[in-house]
């Protein structure tokens, strides 16, 4: 389910993007569809 | 966007993990917020403005940073090592804060008349599992204010907001991305921006944190080996002297080796690839204005740089990475066009986490976004990142632009060299002329005539020094950073070669 603390969340047809930063029940949705896991690029740790 | 909801994060997704601390003794992110939340109270209790860090690394730098976040006042780390006088000036900036400050380390703090508490009193003080969050959240405060010394005089606070905090890391890190057992070691002073920046990054991403407070190679290494450190972040002299260390130089829990602060000498990150093969080198590009790193060099392009034959990855190893894709990058002139790949222009960079905000001025960005960061430097055709050096440290002689830190690595290329700084002198015939600082590897000693040749025979004859000085030590900070300006003071007391 599109809701998973920390994850981040696309849209098939617009642009949104979504972060969860606080778990829940519900299901992300947009434009009538469960929005999808965007796998993040993985940047090496640094700072 | 602010600080407390990656804690939030941190503790309502892995509240029982530890994130803060030596094995033994460490604090979960559960607890952590606990002592935020009663940290804050105190805060407001106390009507404390801000809170001021002057004190070394370790588990009361995270509390004090969420306290404060959670209190809406900002944190302050001041460096420790400051004067007297510069301290009691920064103070004065701050005339409400609450300090936390080990008795006795600064009597100046009583003589500002503010109120301090040593970090163990404030471990006390905010220990306990009764705390509750507080109510109605300052969104405004700046969350961080480092002051950062220019060239010129007094030291400017940068404003680290924190949108530009939280942009960084959501946009760097993947929320708890570490393994249970990761192991993070940081060696540099709060007081820097890479010390704030990892206090969050590795908490965002579920990793305990251990702290040095104090850099000695035999130490570093006992504690990356005592600690089973997956992850360490070191500037580089420290690696330097890592790399020198006459001792036991195995690491096998070392996955990653984070570095940054200040050039790296190539010879140093070459004989630390070959050195220990199995560990990803990461070079990080930042500033304090911009939230720490813009740019990252990774484990893949130093291994592709060492092993290619083709010159130019070859050269890679000797720049600063690709931009982060969160962050945009220009290359500019001085009149704002951008220029083209190869081409040498100022390094501007635009995006959530660049603050670019000091104290009493406000934001340095042009019209469109971007700060100029008084470094130059080039893209190549990929887009790796190539810094020149600071802008005010170009040396005119003659009429030509010449970069210290060009000739600065030809010398370090010479293994009788273990430090070197080029500066300009007034002169007049040239306007200004070359001259170079070395110190020789330790027990060694250098030949100045050779090393001039070197630089000759490698660059042009211009940008050869006219004189070579010899010294035992360099005036550089705490995290390695070279302080020209107290080089270019010490050189009518040295006599030349």
């Amino acid at each position: 389910m599109a809701n998973q603390m920390g994850k981040r969340y696309v849209c098939a047809h617009c642009s949104t993007q979504l972060l969860v930063v606080k778990p829940g029940a519900g299901a992300l949705e947009c434009h009538g569809a469960p929005m999808t896991i965007e796998m993040p690029k993985p940047l090496p740790a640094s700072d | 966007m602010h600080l407390t909801m990656l804690l939030d994060m941190a503790a309502d997704g892995f509240g029982d993990r530890r994130v803060v601390g030596p094995a033994g003794a460490a604090v979960t992110a559960g607890e952590l917020r606990q002592r935020a939340w009663a940290g804050a109270r105190v805060l407001r209790e106390r009507e404390a403005s801000a809170l001021v860090y002057l004190a070394t690394n370790g588990t009361a730098f995270p509390v004090a940073m969420f306290a404060a976040a959670h209190a809406g006042v900002p944190l302050v780390p001041l460096n420790y090592r400051l004067g007297t006088a510069q301290l009691s000036e920064l103070l004065s900036r701050h005339p409400k804060a609450l300090v936390i400050t080990a008795p006795g380390a600064h009597d100046v703090v009583d003589a500002a008349g503010l109120p301090r508490i040593a970090p163990a009193e404030w471990l006390q003080l905010t220990a306990g599992d009764s705390a509750e969050a507080v109510s109605d959240l300052d969104l405004d405060s700046p969350a961080v204010i480092i002051y950062t010394s220019g060239t010129t005089s007094a030291p400017k606070g940068v404003l680290l907001r924190h949108q530009n905090l939280v942009s960084y890391v959501i946009g760097t890190v993947e929320y708890m991305s570490a393994d249970e057992d990761d192991v993070a070691l940081v060696c540099v002073p709060p007081y820097h921006i890479a010390a704030v920046a990892n206090c969050i990054t590795n908490l965002y991403a579920g990793r305990r944190t251990v702290v040095l407070d104090h850099f000695d190679a035999a130490d570093w290494l006992a504690t990356v080996r005592a600690e089973q450190v997956t992850n360490a972040l070191v500037v580089p002299t420290m690696l330097a002297r890592i790399v020198e260390h006459a001792g036991d130089k195995a690491v096998p829990s070392l996955r990653t080796l984070a570095y940054g602060g200040a050039p790296m000498p190539a010879r140093i990150i070459e004989q630390a690839l070959d050195m220990w093969p199995g560990v990803g080198f990461v070079n990080a590009y930042g500033l304090t204005e911009t939230s720490s790193t813009v740019a990252v060099l990774g484990p893949e392009d130093h291994r592709a740089a060492r092993a290619s034959s083709d010159p130019a990855i070859r050269a890679r190893l000797g720049s600063a990475g690709r931009v982060i894709p969160t962050v945009d990058l220009a290359i500019l002139d001085p009149r704002g066009n951008a220029l083209p790949a190869g081409t040498v222009g100022r390094i501007c960079l635009r995006g959530e986490q660049v603050s670019a905000e000091y104290a009493g001025i406000g934001r340095a960005v042009d019209e469109d976004g971007y700060f100029d960061t008084r470094d130059e430097g080039y893209v190549d055709e990929e887009g790796f990142l190539f810094i020149g050096g600071r802008v005010d440290d170009t040396i005119i002689r003659g009429g030509e632009n010449i970069a210290p830190a060009e000739i600065e690595a030809v010398l370090m290329e010479d293994p009788s060299v273990g430090d070197v700084a080029v500066i300009g002198v007034p002169d007049d015939e040239w306007g200004q002329r070359i001259e170079a600082v070395v110190v020789p590897v330790p027990g060694g000693s250098v030949d100045p005539e050779a090393l001039r040749t070197l630089v000759r025979a490698k660059l042009r004859g211009s940008k050869t020094p006219d004189r070579i000085h010899v010294l035992a030590e360099l005036p550089r900070t705490e995290t390695g950073k070279l302080i020209r300006r107290q080089v270019r003071g010490l050189l009518p007391a040295l006599s030349a070669w």
